[in-house]
């Protein structure tokens, strides 16, 4: 028992694929024991790309860092009589197992969660799946882009005239682990106080449905569906998009930034319009966005009781009204192009004008906030003769901090220290079980 | 009220937030048994209370149903903190609580007498869990931003569309709906902690410092190989096909989508069979993921000439059939009559006594011994005062009465309702 990790008392069976790896990896951040049962030869999720230097291998998979972190590796071959065996006598030890076969397929194998618990009856199984254990789509399969499109998240996703675009960087996959995570630890709490342990169900298709929170409520009680409009929050018909002047995209000198209104309910109102406008003028930039009517209008636009009372007595002048929009935007925007995204952000946001830069991966690692914080750390690779930088926790607890303590294992890095020196097994069995291809 | 053996059971919280993220933290912990009381006031309400769809049409802070869904098994008190003997209220609380959710700009409870020093110094094992945008220290701190600018700031926006198009937005506040789960996380790590040695903590979330996590393998990538992960539309370096074709329109909606993904040897040669071209698997052009890659444009043409002719939810049942991964790109209305969904009880209709009845979403999980328990709808604001006052804190209703007249208990808005979005 660890007292200086969050989880520190805790050993986790990691039987994880991509959709649950992002799982263990949490719970071994903060302190957990996992470890990762790889087949021998090591995992499939070592080919997933990038890889360090672009060197495709099995040791320098950019994906497989990232997601192992803390981790300790053996190999089993769960296929063979002997690999069960020495899977049932580590599953002793442990007070979760994480998996995300096919519904059904340990059961298969004879290591169902019933057959587990005989052997550990306090343990904990979390099953992660794409559509669940039961139910009509059970035994479907997904990658990342069927889960976040099943889900109901790709459908947002996009400009119309496109096809409905994934949301970058496996967000499915990703979902799934985070609401895996969240379960297991409610279990292992559950178990802290009763020694009572349970099976767990996920589903990546509803972990991403619990991604559209907003979107939901206004097909259940009006029944109008959001539209695809990648550019602006999208309003679900048969509302207009969000018509506060700002409120969209735009390109600038040297990248993008995104604004929230900029007289409107999120902002500094009319005081921050005046300083914007001061500032364009000053470059004789404003156009006729100085006159009075504009200033009116925006703050018109910006305010939602009023456009909704419109809305409901004039639909024609309401419609004309927010068609106004453009017309301010497009002088706002051609503004912005003669500045730089840092230029503009550092400027307004002190105006209370919501904005900001859209960042590319690089603006995200040179950013000044992320760098005060110390975000990034470095993690040795000794094998590699390198130092990685990578991206730092997703919180900070004070008395137990998650961090990276070990770079992700070798295949079979702990097969000695778990099987000799933890199950007890001799070199003889261990270097037999090797020659069979069991470890 | 509450169902016995749920996980937890026994804990207490105090929440203290706004908007997106600190209300679903604790709602999570709320449905798995822990008891939540959450401060509120009619002078300075949650704007998810402002926000639209309200029932009828018509706003009131007790009618917006998006706001509802964020308190499902939460008490709701009304107390002014700006009132003398209000912040007194709270750290009653305090004394009650194992965990005290501050939601807020950061600093802002500080006036309260409510943030971390002064709570841990009447209950020093308190896990005090602050969450904002950009965490609690740093030149950008104090930056009052939304899910909507904070999804630019991670790079999600950069990186999703099309190539020689505009950035896109995911959905409207994305990244208000993933930084939750990363502090439910931390939390029950905290309580795993207080657990074993007694003593409390603090947490501090930036939400962008968790969004960011999903795109690791991307900072690796840039970090290592100086690489700039950009926009790729639908497209996978180490798949082919791998996007959404266009269907045949169905009755209801003029759009038909379906997703398809196919990574192996195996998968391609199901996928040809399906759609009838067993000729391709041999055909050089597009036999490996190579070549597929190289040709993929027009792949991608010869597989929409097929698709177009079906209807999505027939194209998605024959690869499933022939193991190929492809599904629907479901609209909401898709997603609340999809037969899995509908299987897995993931709508839940609720009678709210203003809203009437409608949905709250459950957890993408299930738990075996300790189901989650979605029976109390959102509380209208102060709804649970009596509870709360009488059942925790002890109040007689002398005191009750005497903390209503001196308007510390709140019951009504100074100025009418007006909706922040509609």
């Amino acid at each position: 028992m660890d007292s200086e990790k969050a989880l520190g008392d805790i050993r986790i069976l990691d039987l994880a694929g991509p959709m649950g790896l992002y799982c263990t990896k949490l719970l071994a951040d903060l302190g957990a024991d996992v470890i990762k049962i790889e087949k021998p030869g090591g995992d499939p999720s070592r080919w997933m790309g990038p890889f360090f230097h672009d060197d495709p291998h099995p040791e320098k998979s950019l994906y497989w860092f990232n997601l192992n972190t803390n981790k300790r590796s053996i190999t089993l071959n769960l296929e063979t009589v002997d690999g069960r065996k020495i899977f049932k006598k580590l599953l002793k030890t442990a007070d979760l197992l994480i998996e995300t076969f096919p519904p059904g397929y340990l059961e298969k194998k004879g290591l169902g969660y019933s057959m587990m618990k005989e052997i550990n009856p306090g343990l904990i199984m979390t099953s992660i799946t794409p559509f669940g254990q039961t139910g009509p789509y059970k035994n479907y399969r997904a990658y990342d882009i069927v889960g976040v499109a099943m889900g109901g998240l790709m459908f947002f996703g996009g400009s119309p005239e496109d096809p409905p675009n994934q949301p970058g960087a496996s967000q499915g996959y990703h979902a799934a682990g985070l609401s895996a995570s969240e379960a297991s630890l409610i279990a292992l709490h559950h178990k802290d106080m009763t020694g009572e342990g349970q099976y767990i169900d996920v589903s990546m298709q509803e972990s991403v449905a619990n991604c559209l929170m907003w979107t939901m409520p206004f097909y259940d009680l009006r029944k109008a569906i959001t539209t695809r409009d990648g550019r602006c929050v999208t309003s679900p018909r048969p509302f207009p998009r969000i018509s506060m002047a700002w409120y969209d995209l735009f390109p600038c000198k040297d990248g993008w930034v995104v604004g929230h209104g900029v007289a409107g309910a999120f902002s500094g109102g009319l005081e921050a319009w005046d300083k914007l406008i001061d500032w364009m003028d000053s470059e004789d930039m404003a156009g006729d966005l100085v006159e009075d009517e504009w200033r009116v209008l925006a703050e018109q636009l910006g305010d939602a009781a009023y456009l909704h009372t419109l809305m409901v007595s004039d639909p024609e002048g309401f419609t004309n009204m927010v068609a106004k929009k453009d017309h301010i935007d497009r002088i706002i925007g051609n503004f912005l192009m003669t500045k730089t995204k840092l230029e503009i952000y550092d400027t307004v946001q002190p105006w209370r004008i919501p904005t900001t830069v859209i960042q590319t991966i690089k603006d995200v690692v040179k950013d000044p906030q992320l760098e005060a914080r110390q975000f990034f750390v470095e993690v040795e690779h000794p094998e590699l003769n390198a130092t990685v930088t990578y991206p730092g926790m997703p919180y900070r607890l004070s008395e137990t901090p998650a961090k990276i303590r070990r770079r992700a294992p070798l295949i079979g890095e702990h097969n000695q220290e778990i099987y000799e020196s933890e199950l007890g097994l001799s070199p003889t069995e261990l270097a037999g079980f090797k020659a069979g291809g069991v470890i | 009220m509450k169902k016995a053996n749920q996980a937890l059971n026994g804990i207490k919280v105090v929440e203290l937030a706004y908007a997106g993220v600190g209300p679903q933290i604790t709602r999570e912990l709320a449905e798995h048994g822990a008891t939540v009381v959450r401060i509120e006031s009619h002078r300075a309400p949650d704007p998810l209370r402002m926000m639209s769809p309200f029932k009828n049409f018509e706003s009131g802070l007790n009618r917006s149903a998006f706001g509802a869904c964020y308190n499902t098994q939460k008490y709701s008190i009304s107390i002014d903190l700006n009132m003398t003997k209000g912040p007194a209220i709270a750290k009653q609380l305090v004394l009650w609580a194992d965990v005290f959710l501050d939601g807020m700009t950061p600093g802002t409870t500080t006036k309260w007498g409510l943030d971390h020093e002064s709570i841990s110094a009447i209950k020093p094992d308190i896990i005090y869990a602050g969450t904002s945008q950009l965490g609690r220290t740093g030149p950008d701190s104090a930056f009052s931003g939304w899910g909507y600018l904070l999804m630019a700031m991670s790079g999600f926006t950069n990186i999703t569309g099309r190539p020689e198009r505009t950035p896109l937005n995911v959905v409207a506040s994305y990244t208000d709906y993933i930084a939750p789960w990363y502090m439910v996380i931390a939390l029950l790590g905290a309580l795993d902690y207080r657990n074993r040695t007694g003593r409390g903590m603090v947490i501090n979330q930036s939400q962008l410092e968790s969004s960011l996590q999903f795109l690791s393998p991307a900072l690796l990538d840039y970090n290592v190989n100086g690489r700039v992960m950009s926009r790729n539309a639908n497209r996978h370096p180490y798949a082919a096909p791998h996007g959404v074709f266009p269907c045949r329109s169905s009755e209801t909606s003029t759009e038909q989508w379906v997703a398809i993904a196919v990574f192996s040897d195996e998968e391609w040669q199901a996928f040809c069979r399906v759609i009838d071209k067993p000729g391709w698997i041999e055909d050089p052009k597009f036999a490996g993921v190579l070549g597929r890659k190289e040709n993929e444009e027009e792949l991608e043409e010869l597989i929409a000439k097929w698709t177009e002719e079906l209807p999505a939810e027939q194209i998605m049942s024959m690869m499933q059939n022939a193991g190929v991964a492809a599904g629907m790109v479901q609209s909401p209305e898709d997603l609340f009559n999809d037969p899995q969904v509908k299987h897995r009880n993931h709508f839940r209709p609720l009678e709210h006594q203003v809203i009437g009845r409608h949905s709250y979403n459950a957890p993408a999980y299930k738990l075996s011994k300790t189901p989650c328990d979605i029976s109390k709808p959102g509380p209208c604001l102060g709804e649970d005062n009596e509870f709360v006052f009488k059942e925790i804190l002890n109040m007689t209703d002398d005191d009750i009465e005497e903390f209503l007249v001196a308007g510390v208990i709140t019951t009504e808005m100074d100025a009418p309702t007006a909706p922040s979005v509609f």
